[in-house]
């Protein structure tokens, strides 16, 4: 047992020498990062934190506090055992429960994340500043990249073993401002959770950097348009898609579901299935989450069909009578499912018979109205139009007025492989998540202006 | 401890860097207290500690944070070590602004330390609230309120010294309901802060926190039974909380130097104007007149002093329409000025800030407000509109990368015909390029349309840092905006 998990053992015992039940939460992290913007390093910056979260329980009275170190997490016990008394009652509090999580040695750990030569961060950059330099003088590199080590542990008075994880990932990307075009801008993203899922190719980022200096510049009028997403824009439709369909969501009134939209119904498309998939996902997978649940394969939506409503929340399904039955979103190992479209950008690109839009990024999402699963957002790092299997325009940022549901029902394929999408840019309580998402979606009559 | 950060500065100036300081978070509480339905939510604190090191070298920035005092000097080599390898990518060269040497104290203004008070006390208030809020037909009626303390020292490598004792406090309500459509329907309020009054308990239990619930549940109700509102283009009438959200995301975020420089490009994005604008660029029309005032008295945009130890200015950002300022930093300001080849800012705004010891700081908004025009007040608005609408309350936000257009869904609305408000209209939204919208700003209320709105969750940079700021702003009326779509 290592020192994190003796601390979290200590801490326990302190709670029920109160004659309390309780749970502690321990998250750790050590993150570096650099930041480029105008083709140099403007920022480059390292981190090492801890934190505990302490609840604790004195029949229908509950008393949260955190503390950064197993020494203030003590004193913190302490004080909040004498305050708890002061609580006012919550008739609906139930008793906590044991955990149902197991460890599960991590075997992708890499120590070399964790303490990274800051040379090989901005290496990266200045690789990309050459490359891109050498086209055009005026052309300017940004990004980020970070990477270090997490770890996350629980333990509650029911359990006696505290459930711990540790890995490592990194996060980044590069960003090529176009001046000579209008500063137009197009971007590589990375993520991975060691150093040799570190994929430096640049190929694709030169596709779309030609694509954007030779083709001539067209406005979009407002209407519906079939559209080919990235996997990058095809992921965070799907993280605002998922959050909308939580348990929590529907119960604080969040949801699109109501008395004709029902769990079970056939809401979306037949070819849209996501799964949460630790034993078979690339990246990060979590043997259990934050919450100390299991965390074990299962489908969220199949075949357009949303399976089950998930809840992590204690307080939540207290207050609402449900039974906890899953990890947290952000624990989860998120696959979308492939169809049989292309995978690479030409094949894509050639596909693309009649007028597609081809976007790359959407930036700023957000829910316009959440009961009608609204959404919008504008694209962003190289929007194309796509005719006769060529890209013969790049376009004006458009932006996405639509909902879910068109959306969902609309898609004509999905290529048959898939990438891996950082979900969160990662440090300071790096909690890394990575989407894996079919490389391109084509989705048919979708509203943009 | 003061002494030995002072000798680990000596150390690190004396291994080659240009320019060191630290910030030693000496204190920094949070208390925080929600209740559900007359229920307690959430109660839950956090005690820490903890330091950030920041050391220019050849040109470059290097930073590192622990809350681990034992670990200064092995931060500061650190830090040291990350501009060193920064410098090896750097092509020109970071210099600072001059600034003027500190030896401060700034404590916020406050009568109410809630940190001084019986927790049951707070509990207790926040319960009579959230009854206050109630009704039979509501789901979900919330109040919340978060408490921050923090005595921060700042020194730097050219003789600063700086005690900054911070108190913050937040305030907000929401409920919400399903409507006759059996969509949600949500209000939401959030405590407005007097700009010249103090920080403390008192604001929770002031009129302006406890007395908006009556107003509140009426529109809930209201919007149970309201119809759309239609789309159209018509005049756009902004009450004082959707306009702090308007001024924050339009003229805020578009005047960070730092965007307009390209070093948000990767995230947060750029921004429209050029360094080319100032002095020029008609931003809006002749009814603006925009600031960023970090004087004000009791707002958490006001600190008394910015991470670079420059103290708070009340600067002019755009004078009856025309750009002439921007939020602006030490580095920025020498590199903006840099590129131009001659003098756009005589020195810095004293923006940069940073979320707590572990960020680097950027440049952030400190109070970005309107100034108060001579258009009347609300009624004077409401009366001289044909064909418009009135909205308040965000529901939901998207801005364009550059900041160059925007989406807004708002909570509540009510239409105008000829001068009359009529009843309250739900789920209005409306959007515009920002360019042609501040220019169709056609009249500015007057200061007794004023409040001062906060923000606790500004989020921008990489690592992200959520930022505390203020926007005091008046009612504003625009022409021709697109209306629902």
């Amino acid at each position: 047992m290592d020192l994190i998990q003796k601390n979290l053992v200590e801490l326990n015992d302190q709670i029920k020498k109160h004659h309390l039940d309780g749970e502690i939460s321990y998250k750790s992290d050590h993150s570096n990062m650099i930041r480029a913007g105008r083709s140099q390093i403007s920022l480059n910056v390292t981190e090492t934190r801890e934190l505990y979260s302490i609840e604790l329980y004195k029949n229908k009275k509950m008393i949260m506090g955190s503390a950064i170190n197993k020494n203030e997490a003590m004193t913190m016990i302490d004080d909040l055992s004498k305050k708890i008394d002061h609580m006012p009652e919550i008739p609906f509090l139930t008793p906590i429960e044991p955990l149902c999580g197991t460890n599960k040695k991590n075997d992708r750990f890499d120590p070399n994340l964790e303490n990274i030569d800051s040379q090989i961060m901005v290496d990266i950059y200045k690789k990309a500043d050459e490359l891109f330099i050498k086209k055009d003088k005026l052309n300017h590199i940004s990004g980020s990249f970070s990477s270090g080590s997490y770890s996350y542990g629980v333990i509650n008075t029911k359990t006696n073993e505290p459930l711990y994880h540790k890995g490592s990932d990194f996060n980044g990307e590069i960003v090529v401002q176009i001046n000579s075009h209008d500063k137009k801008e197009i971007q590589k993203l990375m993520v991975g959770e060691t150093m040799n899922d570190l994929d430096l190719n640049l190929q694709e980022l030169e596709n779309l950097y030609e694509y954007t200096t030779t083709t001539p510049y067209k406005k979009l009028s407002e209407g519906k348009y079939d559209v080919i997403f990235t996997a990058e824009a095809m992921g965070e439709l799907c993280a605002y898609f998922l959050w909308l369909s939580s348990g929590e969501s529907k119960e604080y009134g969040q949801s699109y579901l109501n008395e004709q939209r029902k769990v079970g119904d056939q809401l979306f498309g037949k070819n849209f299935t996501i799964a949460d998939a630790p034993s078979t996902h690339p990246l990060f997978r979590r043997p259990f989450g934050k919450n100390g649940f299991k965390h074990t394969d299962r489908h969220l939506l199949k075949n357009g069909v949303l399976l089950d409503l998930t809840y992590a929340d204690k307080m939540t399904c207290d207050r609402f009578n449900k039974k906890m039955n899953s990890c947290c979103q952000d624990d989860y190992n998120l696959m979308v499912e492939g169809g049989t479209g292309p995978s690479d950008q030409s094949a894509m690109i050639k596909s693309c018979k009649t007028p597609t839009i081809f976007i790359n990024f959407l930036h700023y999402l957000n829910f316009t109205n959440t009961t009608k699963a609204e959404i919008t957002g504008t694209s962003r790092f190289g929007t194309f139009l796509i005719e006769n299997g060529k890209v013969t325009h790049n376009l004006e940022k458009v932006r996405l007025l639509d909902n879910f549901f068109n959306l969902f029902s609309n898609i004509e394929w999905l290529s048959s492989k898939a990438v891996n999408i950082s979900a969160t840019s990662s440090y300071g309580f790096r909690s890394p998540y990575a989407l894996n998402v079919p490389k391109f979606v084509k989705i048919k009559n979708v509203s943009l202006s | 401890m003061k002494n030995k950060a002072q000798q680990m500065i000596n150390r690190i100036m004396n291994s080659g860097a240009t320019y060191a300081d630290i910030r030693l978070h000496l204190i920094d509480q949070t208390e925080y207290i929600s209740v559900m339905k007359d229920t307690l939510d959430n109660y839950s604190c956090q005690n820490k500690v903890g330091f950030g090191i920041r050391v220019l070298y050849n040109g470059a920035w290097g930073f590192a944070s622990s809350e681990k005092f034992d670990l200064l000097d092995q931060m500061a080599n650190k830090a040291l070590s990350n501009a060193k390898a920064s410098s090896t990518f750097i092509k020109n060269k970071i210099t600072l602004a001059p600034k003027n040497i500190h030896k401060a104290t700034y404590t916020t203004p406050r009568k109410i330390n809630p940190f001084e008070i019986s927790l049951d006390e707070k509990i207790d208030e926040l319960i009579k609230i959230s009854k206050s809020l109630s009704h039979p037909s509501f789901d979900i009626w919330h109040v919340s309120s978060a408490f921050y303390n923090r005595k921060i020292l700042f020194l730097d490598s050219e003789g600063s010294e700086i005690e900054k004792n911070l108190l913050e406090v937040n305030g907000s309500l929401f409920l919400n309901a399903k409507d006759k459509d059996s969509q949600i329907q949500r209000r939401h309020y959030t405590l407005p802060h007097d700009p010249n009054g103090t920080t403390g308990f008192e604001s929770i239990l002031s009129d302006e926190f406890c007395g908006q619930t009556e107003t509140l549940k009426s529109q809930l109700l209201q919007l149970m039974v309201a119809d759309e509102a239609k789309a159209e283009v018509c005049d756009l009438l902004i009450l004082p909380e959707m306009m702090a959200l308007q001024t924050h995301e339009t003229i805020g975020h578009a005047l960070e130097l730092d965007r307009i420089l390209g070093y948000e490009l990767s995230y947060a994005g750029g921004s429209h104007v050029t360094l080319n604008d100032f002095g020029k660029k008609q931003f809006g029309s002749k009814k603006l007149t925009a600031r960023a005032d970090a004087t004000s008295a009791n707002s958490p945009g006001s600190t008394g002093f910015d991470d670079d130890g420059v103290e708070a200015q009340n600067t002019t950002l755009i004078e009856q329409g025309i750009l002439v300022g921007a939020i602006t930093s030490r580095q920025m300001v020498a590199e903006a000025n840099q590129l131009h080849g001659k003098e756009i800012f005589k020195k810095s705004g004293g923006c940069s800030r940073s979320e707590s010891y572990n960020r680097m700081p950027i440049d952030r908004m400190t109070n970005i407000n309107i100034d108060a025009g001579s258009d009347g007040n609300l009624e004077d608005l409401i009366s001289s509109i044909e064909n418009g609408i009135i909205v308040d309350s965000a529901k939901s936000w998207s801005i364009g990368s550059n900041r160059e257009n925007f989406h807004f869904a708002t909570e509540v609305a009510w239409k105008i015909k000829n001068g009359k408000k009529g009843p309250l209209l739900k789920n209005a939204t409306y959007r515009a390029d920002s360019m042609p919208f501040w220019n169709s700003l056609i009249k500015v209320g007057n200061a007794s349309t004023c409040k001062q709105h906060v923000f606790f969750t500004c989020g921008k940079g990489q690592p992200n840092q959520a930022m505390r700021l203020g926007h005091h702003v008046p009612v504003c009326v625009f022409n021709n905006v697109q209306i629902g779509k």
